[in-house]
């Protein structure tokens, strides 16, 4: 069968991926582009061409989505600041070669990122509870702390789903960047030991510039994760974010224009800044991981 | 949990402020997950009375009840993730392997151009692609989560498989090429079971992707006897509102599947991905 169609035949066994990702993925993405120059509500209706109209709106009309948009991006500076940081401590700890029962440890803490979305989040109402949740009653009332109103105020909401946020993906990060370490030579460490190099040093000249393309894709996929929040914010909090909509995310506030409202050409456009966003987000941070290169 | 058995613990000093780091990370990790499990074993009356202690007499009876419910919606999950995976899987090793292994023109161009793709956040598609759903008649069929999930899985599952089939040496292959082997039956019999442990990778990281999706359900399935699990779950959340008890016990119960396809393959997904993947 490969004899004579050898020319062809690489092209028809690819053809299922390229019809797949073409009908359902391809398409759409073009679609979308085209719908958010559109003003269409309601799916029924003609959508009706109105240039960059929904993108001028966005920015500088909207404050819902300005809102979202900064949202979100506090919740993409914790999860890079604190997670990954979080995550690359346990790896490290995780990794050294005495710990005992690191298989166990490993499962129990992938756990939380196989839990649906739909519990995590109202597990996490029972953790954030003013008067009996976990925190406020078992970590701050000892110490002395007043109940923090965690999803009732404003300015405690972020930092809540930061908390939610943690507590869910460091441990898949710790493991991704685990495998990162094992992929390094032993013998390179060894040799700086001998040299003389304290373990600081040696961690900060040897094993985190070989954990670079580890660490460019944990981050990588960190902020498409961020930037595509909604499960657990939507359960802890409503799809409105809670009060003043502290807690709405980009992808919350697209949901509620495009499926409560039915303006698909908005959402569209509200889609494609968010792309646009991560985008450049990923490809700065790549950048930068080039830049601090030691050679 | 198995691995707990009867090992004696020795800890030598400098590794024991580690392993307390780890412990405590591991409480924070699981203490809430007791919750469920403690919650899940009262009746309303013990709930209200205390919020975060187990207390006797356990109510098993709120498993059997939320079973009752919730097991149609595994079943719903086991059928779309099942199908999702087997599509991808299929298909992303043959497409994998011939990105791999073949030349012709135009390659490096195309698989470039779908996967700078991946780069496109899953929303930003959702409003046309429920049209486009709606349109092809697929609204509340199983059809409409397996099509979207498997082209979406797509992108990523290839590139893992081709570089895995790229890492293989050229040697396995001429062995076989030397005895007078077809392309096919050094795909299926010399490849397929070398790629596993990737294939064990896109498995899984398909398995968590669909299992956990909600937004795409949440758009295309209305019809409640149709829903996947994660979106069954909400639907029970609101239907038990005020039994809290039955609402936790289907929590365990939900989370039961994953848990138990983890426990046992774990050790093959971080083989997948120590074998080179992600250095691609």
């Amino acid at each position: 069968m490969f004899g004579r169609g050898r020319k062809i035949a690489p092209y028809l066994f690819i053809s299922p991926f390229f019809v797949g990702y073409a009908i359902f993925f391809l398409y759409p993405v073009i679609q979308s582009l085209q719908l958010s120059f559109y003003r269409q509500v309601g799916l029924g209706k003609a959508p009706r061409f109105i240039g960059f109209d929904n993108y001028i709106r966005l920015v500088s009309k909207d404050d819902l989505f300005i809102k979202s948009l900064t949202n979100t991006t506090y919740y993409a500076l914790g999860s890079i600041l604190i997670i990954v940081p979080l995550a690359l401590i346990l790896a490290l700890i995780l990794h050294s070669p005495k710990l005992r029962f690191r298989e166990f440890f490993r499962f129990l803490y992938f756990t939380p990122n196989i839990t649906a979305g739909v519990v995590v989040g109202i597990i996490f109402n029972l953790v954030f509870e003013e008067q009996y949740g976990l925190i406020n009653n078992l970590l701050l009332a000892p110490l002395g702390v007043d109940n923090v109103r965690w999803l009732r105020e404003a300015r405690w909401i972020m930092p809540a789903i930061i908390i939610l946020g943690a507590w869910k993906w460091t441990g898949i990060n710790a493991i991704y960047f685990m495998v990162g370490l094992q992929n390094i030579p032993p013998e390179l460490k060894e040799a700086a030991r001998v040299d003389g190099a304290t373990r600081p040093q040696v961690f900060r000249h040897v094993t985190l510039p070989l954990l670079r393309p580890i660490l460019a894709f944990v981050l990588t996929i960190a902020i498409i994760g961020s930037y595509n929040l909604f499960a657990e914010p939507t359960i802890l909090v409503g799809l409105e974010g809670g009060p003043n909509n502290a807690g709405m995310t980009m992808t919350m506030y697209l949901y509620t224009r495009g499926f409560r409202e039915l303006k698909m050409g908005y959402a569209s456009a509200i889609g494609y800044s968010l792309a646009v966003i991560i985008l450049v987000l990923s490809l700065v941070q790549l950048i930068l991981i080039r830049a601090f290169r030691e050679d | 949990m198995a691995m707990l058995k009867r090992k004696r613990i020795r800890l030598g000093n400098r590794d024991l402020p580690f392993q307390l780091v780890l412990i405590a990370f591991g409480i924070v990790t699981f203490f809430p997950l007791v919750l469920v499990v403690i919650t899940s074993l009262k009746s309303n009356t013990q709930f209200y009375h205390n919020f975060w202690l187990p207390e006797l007499p356990f109510q098993f009876g709120n498993y059997s009840s939320a079973f009752r419910i919730i097991w149609r919606y595994i079943v719903n999950s086991v059928i779309y993730s099942g199908s999702t995976i087997c599509l991808i899987a299929a298909i992303a090793a043959v497409a994998g392997y011939v990105f791999a292994r073949f030349n012709f023109p135009f390659k490096t161009v195309l698989f470039l151009g779908f996967i700078t793709l991946i780069m496109v956040p899953g929303v930003l598609t959702l409003a046309p692609r429920f049209v486009l759903v709606r349109d092809l008649g697929l609204v509340n069929t199983p059809f409409a989560l397996i099509s979207v999930w498997v082209s979406g899985g797509l992108v990523l599952s290839t590139w893992l498989m081709r570089s895995y089939f790229e890492s293989l040496p050229q040697e396995l292959f001429d062995a076989a090429y030397v005895d007078g082997a077809a392309e096919w039956q050094v795909f299926i019999y010399v490849s397929v079971p070398l790629a596993r442990p990737m294939i064990a990778t896109v498995a899984m990281t398909t398995l968590i992707a669909t299992w956990n999706d909600l937004i795409w359900p949440l758009v295309t399935i209305t019809d409640k006897d149709k829903m996947p699990l994660a979106l069954g779950v909400m639907q029970f959340s609101s239907d038990f509102e005020t039994d809290w008890g039955t609402l936790f016990a289907g929590y365990v119960i939900s989370s039961i599947p994953l848990l138990c396809v983890f426990a046992v393959a774990m050790r093959q997904f971080i083989s997948g991905l120590t074998s080179g993947s992600i250095k691609a």
